[in-house]
């Protein structure tokens, strides 16, 4: 009678929790069905709610580990009290202009790419590894004059512009960016003169196929004659097979993805 | 439910959202497996159409694909026979 009793409530259980799983799966394709049909008016206000958090929970993490809070706090222990409380303080303040440099230095770099087209510079509101798409967030949108094929560029450290991607989308006050080195993105591009296809690998890094005996060598610029000549990488490593009439050439940002905080977007080239 | 499953599923369900928004994709898949291999999670479904609203670009109806809540979809329903018989918990 009991293990009766066990089975009915377990198959009740069951069914309750399959119909649950029916009523997320309608509600989900629902959703996704609207937003394709409106447009992405539904993905617009999740990337603007996103934004919010994003641009909120940055300002609280970079300031807990811009301020040496974990890195110093085994020294700190070692100090009296009123010193502990001074250093804090000085830490502070320190971490303050330390982000302040940052910037300004990130700024600094824009300022070369800035001179050679006109544009606007666009803080990044978003991760930059996280979209299985190759996408990332920036903060400026159509009301700043960013449209959709708007090219994206970042400074190295000499001040030289790279197309880091191209705008897809833009709402008001944000715009999603697509990486040209996304996963499985295919561009244009020319090396030493030649024309190859740049196949995206994800992670700012690109792979091409290049004639053998094309001499490239690592350190070669990439440009892509599509995105107004800019370059959109550096050659970081050429890989031939005896047995192969082509070369395989590995493609690579000078700039890291995830240290980056502002961008410079180029609508007209 | 018993309080280990809710406390696992919850920890899941929310590393994976976390993932979905900071961290990679390749984590935020290996979390949505785990979920749907261990229960019937409807936050799976969620958790993939969430990656789609956050990243997917414009494009033409279906190109690109929603590739987000398409796995979710396979994962939810595919793993149903696996998972009846190795339910960690209904």
């Amino acid at each position: 009678m009991k293990k009766s009793n066990f089975s009915f409530s377990h198959a009740s259980k069951t069914r309750g929790t399959r119909k649950r799983l029916f009523a997320a799966t309608v509600l989900v394709l629902l959703i996704l069905f609207a937003d394709l049909l409106s447009g992405g008016a539904i993905r617009a206000m999740v990337r603007g709610a996103y934004v919010r958090v994003w641009s909120a929970g940055s300002g609280v993490v970079s300031g807990i580990f811009e301020s040496g809070f974990f890195s110093t706090r085994r020294a700190l222990e070692r100090e009296n009290g009123s010193l502990r409380e001074r250093l804090s303080e000085l830490e502070t303040k320190s971490a303050s202009f330390s982000v302040l440099r940052q910037e300004n230095d990130s700024l600094r770099s824009l300022l070369k790419v800035a001179e050679r087209a006109p544009g606007i510079t666009a803080s990044i509101v978003s991760s930059v590894r996280s979209s299985p798409y190759g996408t990332f967030l920036i903060g400026a949108g159509s009301e700043d004059g960013v449209a959709p094929g708007s090219l994206v560029l970042a400074a190295d450290s000499a001040g030289d512009g790279f197309v880091l991607g191209v705008v897809q989308e833009a709402d008001a006050r944000t715009a999603l960016v697509k990486e040209l080195f996304g996963p499985g993105i295919s561009t244009e591009a020319s090396v030493r003169g030649a024309s190859v296809v740049v196949e995206g690998q994800g992670g700012g890094n690109a792979r091409a196929e290049a004639p053998r005996n094309l001499p490239v060598v690592a350190g070669d610029p990439v440009t892509a004659p599509s995105l107004g000549g800019y370059p959109i990488g550096v050659v970081g490593a050429v890989k031939t097979e005896a047995s192969s009439a082509e070369s395989d050439v590995y493609i690579g940002l000078p700039v890291s993805l995830a240290g980056l905080s502002f961008v410079y977007v180029v609508a007209q080239y | 439910m018993s309080l280990l499953n809710t406390k696992t599923r919850v920890v899941l369900a929310t590393l994976a959202v976390l993932s979905a928004v900071f961290l990679s994709p390749w984590l935020t898949l290996i979390l949505m497996g785990l979920l749907a291999f261990g229960f019937r999670a409807w936050e799976v479904l969620l958790i993939g159409l969430s990656v789609d609203l956050l990243w997917l670009p414009a494009g033409d109806l279906l190109d690109p694909l929603p590739i987000g809540t398409l796995i979710a979809l396979a994962l939810v329903w595919g793993l149903e026979p696996l998972r009846s018989q190795y339910l960690m918990s209904q």
